[in-house]
C-alpha cells in the first residue's frame, strides 16, 4: 500500500458523507471562533486604559474556560452521531479484509482533516471577527476605539492546544468504539431491531419531584444571599430533573395515552402516540439539551440585558445625586440642627465659589444598627442570626428631616415612629430593639426618602422616623460598643447635583477641602466619603458591559449547539423514518396523512424543549431577581420586560430554524423513493 | 364474475434525464375470477413488480386499464387512492414490513384505525382471524420478539382484517425457511378455500403450485398460464418446473 491510500480514503470518506461532516466541520470550526475571540479579548490589551479592565479581563477568562468545558462535551455528542452512520461503512472495510488497525489508520486521517480544516477555517473567521468584536465591546464600555487589526498569539497558542487535545480525545473514542466491536455489529449497528422503549415510571416520576422541588426552592427563596447558594442547587437539580422527564416521563406518558383505547385508537393519534414513545427514547436526552441549553441562553440573555440597559437605573439608585456626600460623626452633637446646617453652608459655600449653587439638594441624618430579625425583636448580636435571610438594616431617621425631604407633615408622639421597608415585608405593629427601645408603628411609608446606601445594600432596611434622634441614640446607648465594635453609625447624608455634572477635579476637592478648613472636625464628624454619579458609571458600565457581552457571546456559542443538535436530530431521523415511511403508504395512508402525522410529531418534539424551557425560565425568574439584587439591581418590571423580550426573539429564532431544518427531514426521508 | 380485470397494460420508464425509455410492461392481459388463487412468476426484470405497483395503485401505468371489481383505477382520484387501497386491497410483503413501533396487535389494526373504525369493531373482527391464523398468544408481543413466520402470518391478518376484495402477495415466502413457508401457503389455500381472492407474485416453484393457476410473465407480457385443475400440488410443481425450463431455454409453448 502506498502512504497516501490511508489519507485518500479517509478523505473520499468525509466527501461521500458531507451531509453529516460538513454541519460537523462547520461546529468545530463555530467552537474554535468563539473559544479564540474570547481568549483574544481575555488577553489582549485593549482594553487596559479603561476602568475595570482587569475585572473584565476576568470575566472572559472565566467565560473562556465554560466555552472549552462546554465544546468539548458538545463535540463529543455531535461526533457520535458521525459514528453512529459511520459504522456500517468501517463494517465493510473489514470484511473487505481491513483489520481494526487499518480503520484506526482511516480514522486518523479523518480526523487530522477533520482538526486542520476546522482550526484553520475557526482561527481565520476568529481573527476576522475578533476585531469586530473588540469594537464591539469598546462600544458597549463607551470607550474610543482603534481600527488596527491585531492577532493575539497567546490565543492562537491556547486554541490549538485546546482544540489539538479535544480532537486527540474524540479520534481516541471513535477507534475505541471500533475496537470493541466485531465486524457483523458493526455492519448491522445502525438497522440493529429497535427494542420497543420500556415506560421508567420511577425515573420518569423522580425527574418531576426533582424539577418541582428545584422550582419550589426558586419560588420560596427570600434572600439574595442565600440564593446565590440555592441557585447552583436549584440549577443542578433542574439539568437532571429535565433529562429524567424528558427520557422516561415522556415515553411513560405516551403509555399512559396508549392505555386510553378511546384515545389511542384514532386516526389522528394511533401513529403518533406510538412513535412519539420511540422517537422520544431516542430523542429524550437531545432535547432535554436543547430544553437546557435554551433556558441557558434565555437566563443569560434577560439578565445581563437586564443589567446592561437597566445600568442607568441601578446608577439612579445608587446615587440619587451627581454628588453623594456622607458624613460620619462619633458623638451625637454633630447632628444637632446646628452642626448640619453649619456643615451644609460649608459644602454650599465650596460648591458655589467653584461651579454654582447646588441643585436638587437634601439632606437627612441617621443612626444606624444591624441585626438579626426575630418576630418583631431585632436582635444585634449577629452571631445569634439563624439564616441570612433574617439579617436586618435598621436606620433611624429624625421626623424634622423626613418632613422636610419629603415635603409632608406628619407629627410623632414619642415611642411612636413611620416605618418604610426598603424589600420584602415587616408586619407587626411594633418593633423593638432587644436591650433597647421599643417602637409602635404609627403608619407604614410607601415612598421614602433616596438612599443610595441602602439601596446598594443587599440586606433589607427597615428604615424608622422617629420622633426625636437624640431619645433614639440614648435607647441604643447600651448596645453602642457590641463586641468592641462600634455597633451604632451616626452619619449625615448629603446629595445634590451640580451643573455641568462631570467636573471630576471640583468633586475630588470636596473632601480635601473639608478636613483641610478644619470645619469637619470642628464640627465633631470623623470621616466624611463622596460618592461621585459621573465616576462610578464607568466602573459600572464596564461590569455590566462585560457581563452582557459575554452574555451575547455565550450565547452565541449555545444557540450554535442547539440549531447544530437540532439539524443532526433531523438528519438521523430522517434516515430512520424512511423504511416506516414507506411502510406507512404501502399500508394504505395518503401522503398528506403522514404528512400531517410527522409534522404533528416534529412540532412536538421541536417546541416541547422550548416550552419546557419558558417553564423554566418562569420558576427561575423570582431567584434571579433576587440574584440581580446583588448587582444593586431592583428593577422587577425591567426585568420581566428584558426576559419578554429574550424569550420572544428565541421563540422566532427557534421557529425559523425548524422551518429551515425540517426541509432537511423531509428530504431525507422521501429521498429513498426518488433512488429507487 | 371477474373480480380483476386487467387489459392492454403497459408501462414505460424515462431515464431521470428522459433520454432512453425502458418498458418494463408491454401488452399485460388477464383476468382474476372472484375466489380465484393466482400467482404470477416470471425472471427478474420480467415486470412482475412493475405490475404489482401497477395493481396496488402504487403507479399509473402509461396505457391499458386495470378494472378492480368494476371500477377503473384510473378513475380512483389521486387523493382517494390510499383509500381505495386501504378499503380494497390487502398486501402481503417479503419483509412482512411490520412496524416496529406497534405491537402485533396494533400493525393488524392499522389499516382499519386509519379508516376511522371503533376499537370494539376491530377487536370483534380480529378475534376470529389471529385464532384461524394461530398468532392470538403474539398479539401483545413486539415484531422484534417474535419469528419471521410469527411476523409474516401477522401481515397476512393485516392483510384480511380489512376485508379486501384482492389480497397481493409480494414475494410471501421470500424470507422464510422452508417449514414456515409451507405453513403459510397451506394458510394462503384455507384462507382461499374461504372465498379470499388471492393474487401473489412468486419466484418460488413451490410457492407457485400451491395456487390455482400460474401466469408467466416474460418482456412485458404475460407468456403463459397453467392452470392447476384437478393435479395435485406435486404434479403442479412438475408442470411448473418444466415451463420455468421452457422460458430459461427460449422454447416457444404457444
Amino acid at each position: 500500500m502506498k502512504i497516501g491510500f490511508y489519507p485518500r480514503l479517509a478523505a473520499d470518506g468525509i466527501r461521500k458523507n458531507r451531509r453529516t461532516f460538513l454541519p460537523f466541520i462547520l461546529t468545530c470550526a463555530g467552537m474554535v471562533m468563539m473559544f479564540y475571540i474570547i481568549m483574544y479579548l481575555a488577553s489582549g490589551d485593549i482594553l487596559s486604559s479603561t476602568f475595570g479592565a482587569e475585572t473584565m479581563r476576568q470575566i472572559f477568562a472565566l467565560g473562556s474556560w465554560v466555552i472549552m468545558v462546554f465544546s468539548g462535551i458538545f463535540l463529543f455528542y455531535t461526533n457520535s452521531f458521525l459514528m453512529k452512520r459511520r459504522k456500517k461503512e468501517f463494517g465493510l472495510y473489514s470484511i473487505l479484509g481491513m483489520g481494526k488497525g487499518n480503520i484506526a489508520r482511516i480514522l486518523f486521517w479523518e480526523t487530522v482533516i477533520v482538526a486542520v480544516f476546522s482550526i484553520v477555517l475557526g482561527l481565520i473567521g476568529g481573527i476576522a471577527f475578533s476585531k469586530m468584536a473588540e469594537l464591539g465591546m469598546v462600544r458597549i464600555m463607551g470607550e474610543e476605539a482603534n481600527y488596527r487589526l491585531s492577532v493575539s498569539t497567546l490565543a492562537i497558542k491556547r486554541t490549538l492546544e485546546v482544540f489539538g487535545a479535544i480532537f486527540l480525545l474524540l479520534l481516541l473514542n471513535s477507534v475505541l468504539q471500533v475496537r470493541f466491536s466485531s465486524a457483523i455489529s458493526l455492519l448491522r449497528s445502525e438497522s440493529a431491531g429497535e427494542k420497543p422503549p420500556k415506560a421508567n415510571w420511577l425515573v420518569g416520576i423522580m425527574g418531576v419531584l426533582l424539577l418541582a422541588a428545584a422550582y419550589w426552592l426558586a419560588v420560596t427563596i427570600k434572600d439574595p444571599v442565600e440564593a446565590l447558594l440555592v441557585f447552583f442547587a436549584a440549577v443542578v437539580m433542574v439539568i437532571i430533573g429535565t433529562y429524567m422527564v424528558m427520557i422516561a416521563g415522556s415515553v411513560a406518558f405516551c403509555r399512559l395515552l396508549q392505555k386510553n383505547k378511546g384515545y389511542y385508537y384514532r386516526p389522528n393519534h394511533f401513529v403518533s402516540v406510538s412513535s412519539m414513545a420511540y422517537r422520544m427514547k431516542r430523542n429524550g436526552a437531545g432535547l432535554a439539551s436543547i430544553c437546557i441549553l435554551a433556558t441557558m441562553v434565555l437566563v443569560t440573555i434577560a439578565s445581563t440585558s437586564c443589567l446592561y440597559f437597566g445600568c442607568e437605573s441601578v446608577i439612579s439608585d445608587r446615587y440619587p445625586r451627581d454628588v453623594n456626600l456622607l458624613l460620619r460623626a462619633d458623638g451625637m452633637d454633630a447632628l444637632s440642627d446646628e452642626n448640619t446646617e453649619d456643615i451644609i453652608a460649608a459644602v454650599d459655600g465650596y460648591v458655589k465659589s467653584n461651579v454654582g449653587a447646588p441643585e436638587n439638594a437634601y439632606h437627612f441624618r441617621s443612626l444606624t444598627i444591624s441585626g438579626g430579625l426575630n418576630g418583631n425583636v431585632i436582635e444585634p448580636d449577629i452571631t445569634k442570626l439563624s439564616s441570612a435571610a433574617d439579617a436586618r438594616m435598621i436606620y433611624f431617621i429624625p421626623l424634622s428631616d423626613y418632613n422636610a425631604v419629603m415635603g409632608e407633615n406628619e407629627t410623632l408622639a414619642p415611642g411612636e415612629a413611620l416605618l418604610y421597608v426598603n424589600r420584602n415585608s415587616f408586619k407587626a405593629d411594633t418593633l423593638s430593639i432587644s436591650g433597647g427601645a421599643a417602637f409602635r408603628i404609627k403608619k407604614r411609608l410607601r415612598k421614602f426618602i433616596e438612599n443610595g446606601e441602602t439601596s446598594m445594600n443587599m440586606l433589607t432596611s427597615l428604615n424608622l422616623v422617629v420622633p426625636d434622634l437624640e431619645a433614639a441614640a440614648r435607647g441604643l446607648a447600651g448596645l453602642a460598643n457590641f463586641n468592641g465594635d462600634p455597633l451604632l453609625r451616626r452619619s449625615l447624608v448629603y446629595n445634590f447635583d451640580i451643573e455641568p455634572d462631570d467636573q471630576e477635579e471640583f468633586i475630588n476637592g470636596l473632601p480635601a477641602f473639608l478636613s483641610d478648613s478644619g470645619i469637619k472636625e470642628r464640627l465633631g464628624f470623623t470621616s466624611c466619603t463622596l460618592e461621585s454619579r459621573e465616576n462610578e458609571r464607568r466602573d459600572y458600565f464596564s461590569i455590566f458591559g462585560s457581563l452582557f457581552y459575554i452574555g451575547i457571546i455565550m450565547s452565541l456559542v449555545f444557540l450554535i449547539a442547539a440549531v447544530l443538535i437540532i439539524y443532526y436530530k433531523q438528519i438521523s431521523e430522517g434516515y430512520e423514518d424512511q423504511s416506516r415511511f414507506e411502510i406507512m403508504r404501502k399500508v394504505g395512508m395518503t401522503k398528506r396523512e403522514i404528512r400531517r402525522s410527522i409534522n404533528s410529531q416534529l412540532l412536538t418534539v421541536f417546541f416541547l424543549p422550548l416550552a419546557m424551557a419558558a417553564l423554566h425560565i418562569v420558576f427561575a425568574f423570582p431567584i434571579i431577581r433576587k440574584l440581580l439584587l446583588l448587582f444593586n439591581m431592583d428593577n422587577i418590571g425591567f426585568f420581566a420586560a428584558t426576559t419578554g423580550i429574550s424569550v420572544l426573539a428565541f421563540a422566532l429564532f427557534y421557529a425559523a430554524v425548524y422551518k429551515l431544518t425540517s426541509n432537511t427531514y423531509y428530504n431525507t426521508v422521501s429521498g429513498v423513493k426518488e433512488e429507487q | 364474475m371477474s373480480i380483476l380485470e386487467v387489459s392492454g397494460l403497459r408501462k414505460v420508464y424515462s431515464t431521470r434525464l428522459g433520454g432512453d425509455k425502458v418498458e418494463a410492461l408491454r401488452n399485460v392481459n388477464f383476468t382474476v375470477e372472484q375466489g380465484e388463487y393466482v400467482a404470477i412468476m416470471g425472471e427478474s426484470g420480467s415486470g412482475k413488480t412493475t405490475l404489482l405497483n401497477i395493481l396496488a395503485a402504487l403507479d399509473r401505468p402509461t396505457g391499458g386499464t386495470v378494472i378492480l371489481d368494476g371500477k377503473n383505477l384510473r378513475d380512483v382520484k389521486e387523493s382517494a387512492v390510499a383509500a381505495f387501497r386501504r378499503d380494497n386491497l390487502g398486501f402481503v410483503f417479503q419483509e412482512f414490513n411490520l412496524l416496529d413501533t406497534f405491537t402485533v396487535e396494533d400493525n393488524i389494526y392499522l389499516p382499519l384505525v386509519l379508516a376511522g373504525k371503533s376499537y370494539k369493531e376491530m377487536h370483534s373482527r380480529l378475534v376470529p382471524i389471529a385464532a384461524r391464523l394461530g398468532i392470538e398468544k403474539i398479539l401483545k408481543k413486539y415484531p422484534y420478539e417474535i419469528s419471521g413466520g410469527q411476523k409474516q402470518r401477522a401481515a397476512v391478518a393485516r392483510a384480511m382484517i380489512t376485508e379486501p376484495k384482492l389480497i397481493l402477495a409480494d414475494e410471501p415466502t421470500g424470507a422464510l425457511d422452508s417449514r414456515s413457508s409451507d405453513e403459510l401457503l397451506r394458510l394462503f389455500t384455507e384462507v382461499n378455500s374461504l372465498g379470499q381472492t388471492i393474487l401473489m407474485v412468486t419466484h418460488s416453484v413451490k410457492a407457485a403450485s400451491s395456487s390455482g393457476r400460474v401466469l408467466f410473465i416474460k418482456d412485458g407480457e404475460v407468456f403463459h398460464q397453467i392452470y392447476k385443475g384437478a393435479s395435485t400440488d406435486e404434479e403442479m410443481y412438475q408442470k411448473i418446473s418444466d415451463t420455468l425450463t421452457l422460458l430459461a431455454t427460449g422454447g416457444n409453448v404457444k
